[in-house]
């Protein structure tokens, strides 16, 4: 798990001369006192190639560049021949002003197009490297959190009695990256579909029944969709968690400096943007239909990079000598994974009953299609499930002397 | 963004791919640094009825193939309906709604109507004479039956019918050139898979030619469910209701 950024800048507003601090994982800051919105720019040095080349002109191309960079708008660079565009290592803030008229503008609105209040000009901004970042809102505090975490740990089954009251006070809120390709695709396929269909068949004494019958179906289906396909940035199962469950169309927040608790841990993202995209295109061109075979014809219009920032809370305990985690979400409040010492082992006298309680409805079900032809499909149906529920029942029991929960349909 | 002909800030919004000078009517892309202008052109209303309600003016591709696959009925036909001009392509630019794609391309693309073009972009809204306005309640039943607003991050969102009320005059653009040919692939093969029975997509060879970007005039009226809702002010559109 990587620590706290160590490539923060902290520089000072040019706005109001306030001491601003932008770390690494945010493209903007709010300057606390005046409400500017900030950027870091990377100014660009040009390095002469022939012997005297002016300095004045180094200094002219770098002060445009920084200043295009500072108004949202990509650089161009200098028609110069005899240098060539070096990165420094310097950074500063600069403030989101309009190009036109210089008033401030503002990201709050979480757009791609920013409108000056003042001129009414609207400016195409974008973010860092391409990738903008966002924020999932942290809706729960710590309190609630901890509140969460002890009712997680009273509630559950098969926790030890010592876990149940025990006191749960340490808690730190982490902000994990997921990265979101999100893509544009249209399309169309076509194929053939078996599809269950039932009819009525009656036999020789004219009694009749409801049969099941497998046929092939042709189908041609339009897309005309938006794709999503999420990856976490991050080690969760190091930190305990799971990926929390989410649509990507809920409300989000641009990810400003100045707008997460700074007593928070942000992770750095892994993985490249590159990376995320080749995966999320394979995704998005499979064929969606279900069809065994399909002919398809599916292109991706558009598509874009996001980082998401989710928040979680992780509250540790000591139990048993032993230190447990229970992962609270922080934007619903809901448990995201938990772990806990077992109250007994796996095979219970209790879980025992359960299991032939299941396999006595599963046999009676087998019995009664056999008896009755009529209902023979819906109760052979019956008797799978309930024996798959069965193995659950036993799979999902406590093992190792440790009970652990991850929220469900979630990866 | 400022018009690259007579310095006016640019209408359009966070989903749009072009933006319009409400000024000079010039179109602009974004290109990589620069802000890349050229002329729309908007579709004169050809239709003799009486179409109540205000006149809203929707953005469509016409696109001119270079070539198109040999042999093939679909195009044929097509182009006896457009002969003795060009035959052409649809794709609409103010929805990336599935339907209102699917069906104004394909009705554009199959009638081939007849335009009669001026340059540049409308200013004002019309409204037609007319004995009776669609019903007001109609109009809000079929609009929230659409479904909520868009992507919170100002994303698109496909899957929802724009209503009358998400522009005043002149439509957004939300396809760009080269989306537009992906599209007009997409509005083709709905023809085609309507068409031919056992069509296989991999037969289809669209290569592209030129393009350009039309305004046509419209009515929203609920009553118009064959074509997304959007009555076309053009004679080829005099047809029946729903």
């Amino acid at each position: 798990m990587s620590e706290a950024p160590t490539n923060s800048l902290s520089a000072t507003c040019p706005q109001c001369g306030a001491p601003v601090t932008l770390p690494d994982y945010a493209d903007l800051a709010l300057c606390p006192f005046c409400g500017s919105n900030l950027r870091r720019t990377r100014p660009i040095a040009f390095e002469p190639r022939l012997a005297g080349t002016s300095a004045g002109t180094s200094a002219g191309a770098m002060a445009a560049t920084a200043g295009a960079a500072a108004a949202g708008v990509a650089p161009v660079k200098p028609a110069a021949s005899g240098s060539h565009p070096v990165e420094v290592d310097e950074q500063a803030l600069h403030s989101l002003t309009c190009p036109q008229c210089a008033g401030p503008l503002s990201v709050q609105a979480g757009r791609r197009i920013l409108l000056c209040s003042r001129c009414g000009v609207r400016v195409l901004w974008s973010g860092q490297g391409g990738v903008s970042r966002w924020l999932f809102p942290q809706n729960v505090s710590q309190i609630q959190a901890l509140g969460a975490a002890a009712k997680w740990l009273s509630d559950y089954p098969g926790i030890s009695r010592e876990a149940r009251d025990v006191p749960v006070r340490q808690s730190r809120l982490v902000h994990i990256p997921i990265w979101e390709h999100k893509v544009l695709v249209a399309g169309w396929e076509f194929g053939t579909k078996l599809r269950t269909k039932s009819y009525l068949a009656s036999d020789d004494e004219g009694n009749e029944r409801l049969e099941l019958a497998l046929t092939e179906e042709r189908f041609e289906d339009p897309h005309l969709q938006e794709r999503r396909f999420f990856q976490a940035a991050c080690d969760l199962p190091t930190l305990g968690a799971t990926r929390p469950r989410f649509s990507g169309r809920e409300l989000l927040l641009p990810l400003v400096a100045g707008e997460v608790d700074p007593a928070s841990l942000v992770m750095e993202p892994q993985g490249t943007a590159a990376a995320i995209a080749e995966q999320g295109r394979r995704v998005a061109l499979l064929p969606a239909s279900g069809a065994a075979d399909p002919h398809t014809w599916i292109v991706i219009l558009r598509e874009s990079v996001t980082l998401l920032y989710y928040p979680l809370w992780l509250v540790d305990y000591q139990a048993d000598g032993h230190s447990y985690r229970v992962v609270v979400n922080a934007h619903d409040g809901s448990v995201n994974s938990a772990t806990a010492p077992a109250r007994e082992g796996r095979f219970t006298p209790l879980l025992g009953l359960k299991v032939a309680a299941l396999v006595v409805v599963a046999i009676l079900a087998l019995w009664l299609g056999s008896a009755w032809s009529g209902i023979r499909v819906p109760t052979i149906f019956l008797a799978v499930i309930v024996c798959v529920a069965a193995v659950l029942l036993v799979l999902r029991s406590p093992a190792g002397g440790k009970v652990e929960y991850h929220e469900p349909f979630s990866s | 963004m400022l018009c690259t002909r007579c310095g006016i800030p640019l209408s359009g919004g966070d989903e749009a791919a072009l933006f319009v000078c409400p000024g000079c009517g010039l179109v602009h892309e974004v290109g990589e640094k620069t802000l890349a202008p050229f002329a729309a052109s908007t579709v004169a209303a050809s239709t003799e009825l009486a179409v109540s309600g205000s006149v809203q003016y929707l953005a469509v591709w016409r696109l001119l193939p270079a070539a198109m696959t040999e042999d093939d009925p679909v195009w044929e036909h097509i182009l006896r309906v457009a002969a003795p001009g060009p035959a052409y392509l649809y794709v609409p630019a103010f929805s990336l709604a599935r339907p209102v794609v699917q069906r104004i391309g394909m009705r554009l693309t199959e009638v081939q109507p007849v335009l009669e073009l001026t340059a540049g972009v409308p200013a004002e809204r019309g409204q037609r004479p007319a004995l009776a306005e669609a019903r007001a309640e109609v109009t809000r039943l079929s609009a929230a039956a659409a479904g909520p607003s868009g992507d919170p991050r100002g994303g698109s969102a496909p899957d929802e019918v724009n209503g009358e009320q998400d522009f005043d005059v002149v439509s957004p653009i939300l396809v760009g050139r080269r989306e537009a040919w992906g599209l007009a692939q997409f509005v083709y093969l709905a023809i085609e898979a309507r068409e031919i029975h056992d069509l296989q997509p991999a037969d289809l060879r669209l290569k592209p030619g030129g393009e350009e970007l039309l305004f046509f005039p419209a009515v929203w009226d609920p009553r118009y469910i064959h074509e997304s809702n959007w009555r076309l002010l053009l004679r080829e559109f005099d047809g029946l209701v729903a």
